[in-house]
């Protein structure tokens, strides 16, 4: 019986002798209160037994009652270890406490990873879960997952998928986002092309409908280039969905303004960090009394405790505080026209992008505020574009 | 009580007195039950010669690592032996383990 043997070990038991008078009374009185002895054997006149360690006590009474004398040998079992190191029962709690806190954090979620998104941010999607209850620090064992994703699902019509897959104290969350059919020109509608610029025509592709200019005509903003009614020879009136494309050379004009007397913000060299611990998402500022006064452009620095390269939920933010003022200067010609001159090759870049520039010339103007520099484009483009018919 | 009577051999034979059986004993025996459970005879189990275990008993009445004599009621049970030992002793049981050479009942 392996079982009783252990058990015996963990309620503890005593090897003790007896020794003078009769040692058969003494056995039939045990037996007598009830006190269960195991191992009896005799040697020379001594009897030596094992009892468990609660009933020590009861036997004091039976050996004087059988005129024995009783003597411990050896204290066996868990009960009389955990007595040696009762005057450490700290280091026995600290362990204890150890291992509680451990089991009990590995209750919750520490770590949300979003994997798999392009468009949608991962900040968004972290934002949603923890809004359904999934965040740093839920209770993982009462987590819903099935209904957490369903209800994520629902709140970003762009996720097609997600999945959340606990692992310990992580919880990956997996993504795929939709992808949205091409969107399609509605045919069925009647449209006539038109221009929406001025300019001379020097392509022309109409692909349905009827072309009422000619190739190296000029149209004005607005004119119809490809008609969608067109007339049969028989007489039949037919309404299209006219198509086409027109290419023509067209002219632009972009300007840019600068003030020689400007406000600019600078750098005073003056700087401050602040610090914050962040704990299981809770801050705590490492800084006494508030914010400085003054102008200050702030920057964060997140710097997470990492170990064997898991993210722990600790960590400490900076904020770089550096302070600024705003002073009055005054360009020369040359700046203010550098200057001018590079903010529009920027609008050039962004307003012309699917266009070919042929040429561009410029010119200056001067007054004694600024100056203006006024960019002449002459382009080729696409200028057709798709109107409705209205039919009342 | 047993009678000793020599015989022309010399060696000595028992005669027991026919005991009489009580009514529970009977009528286990029709019944076919069995004796021990039904009429509170004790009940004696056998390993080989190494272990026997005792349920009914009523006290020990002799301990010693060649002799261990108990009471189990109607009679004192008598096992010797070399290296005995009581393994387990409760209220009403003992399991009694060595090389045991001999077992004998013997009226009260």
């Amino acid at each position: 019986m392996f079982f009783v043997r252990i058990l015996k070990y963990v309620l503890g038991y005593v090897r003790f002798k007896v020794e003078n008078g009769s040692i058969e009374r003494f056995i039939n009185f045990c037996t007598k209160v009830d006190i269960k002895l195991w191992g009896i054997r005799k040697k020379n006149g001594v009897l030596f037994a094992n009892i468990r360690a609660k009933n020590y006590k009861k036997l004091r009474r039976v050996a004087k009652k059988s005129h024995v004398r009783i003597h411990i040998i050896k204290r066996h079992g868990l009960p009389f270890i955990f007595n040696r190191y009762e005057a450490r029962s700290g280091l026995v709690a600290g362990v204890v406490l150890f291992l509680g806190i451990i089991i009990f954090l590995s209750f919750f979620v520490w770590k949300v990873n979003v994997s798999g998104n392009k468009e949608i941010s991962s900040q968004e999607i972290t934002q949603t879960l923890s809004d359904y209850g999934l965040n740093q620090g839920t209770f993982r064992l009462t987590l819903n997952i099935h209904k957490i994703e369903q209800e994520v699902m629902m709140k970003l019509p762009d996720l097609a998928w997600i999945s959340i897959n606990l692992k310990g104290s992580v919880a990956n969350v997996s993504v795929k986002e939709r992808t949205y059919p091409p969107e399609l020109v509605s045919c069925d509608k009647p449209c006539n092309v038109k221009a929406s610029q001025t300019g001379q025509i020097i392509k022309l592709e109409p692909y349905e409908g009827k072309a009422m200019i000619k190739q190296g005509d000029t149209v004005k903003q607005g004119d119809i280039i490809v008609s969608g009614i067109i007339t049969e020879k028989s007489g039949v009136l037919r309404i299209v969905h006219a198509r086409a494309k027109v290419i023509a050379l067209t002219s632009r004009t972009l300007q840019a303004t600068e003030n020689f007397k400007q406000t600019v913000q600078k750098d005073t060299g003056k700087k401050t960090d602040h610090y914050e611990l962040d704990i299981f998402g809770l801050n705590i500022p490492l800084y006494w009394g508030g914010e400085p006064k003054g102008n200050y452009t702030k920057s964060v620095d997140q710097n997470t405790l990492n170990v064997f390269g898991v993210d722990l939920p600790f960590g400490i933010k900076t904020f770089e505080l550096k302070e600024y003022k705003t002073e009055k200067i005054k360009l020369n010609e040359q700046d203010a026209l550098n200057k001018a001159q590079n903010s529009l090759s920027n609008m050039e870049k962004k307003e012309f992008s699917d266009m070919k520039i042929i040429d561009k010339s410029f010119e200056t103007q001067k007054n004694e505020n600024g100056l203006t520099v006024i960019g002449h484009y002459n382009c080729e483009e696409n200028i057709a574009y798709e109107e409705e018919i209205k039919i009342s | 009580m047993a009678h000793h009577r020599r015989t022309r051999q010399n060696a000595p034979v028992i005669i027991e007195k026919r005991q009489k059986s009580t009514l529970l004993q009977k009528v286990a025996k029709v019944m076919e039950l069995p004796m021990d459970l039904v009429s509170g005879m004790s009940h004696i189990e056998l390993s080989g010669n190494r272990e026997a275990v005792i349920d009914g008993c009523n006290g020990v009445l002799e301990f010693d690592e060649n002799i261990v004599r108990l009471n189990v009621g109607k009679f004192i049970i008598k096992f010797t032996g070399r290296g005995l030992i009581i393994k387990e002793l409760t209220k009403s049981s003992v399991v009694v383990e060595g090389f045991i050479i001999s077992i004998e009942y013997m009226n009260v």
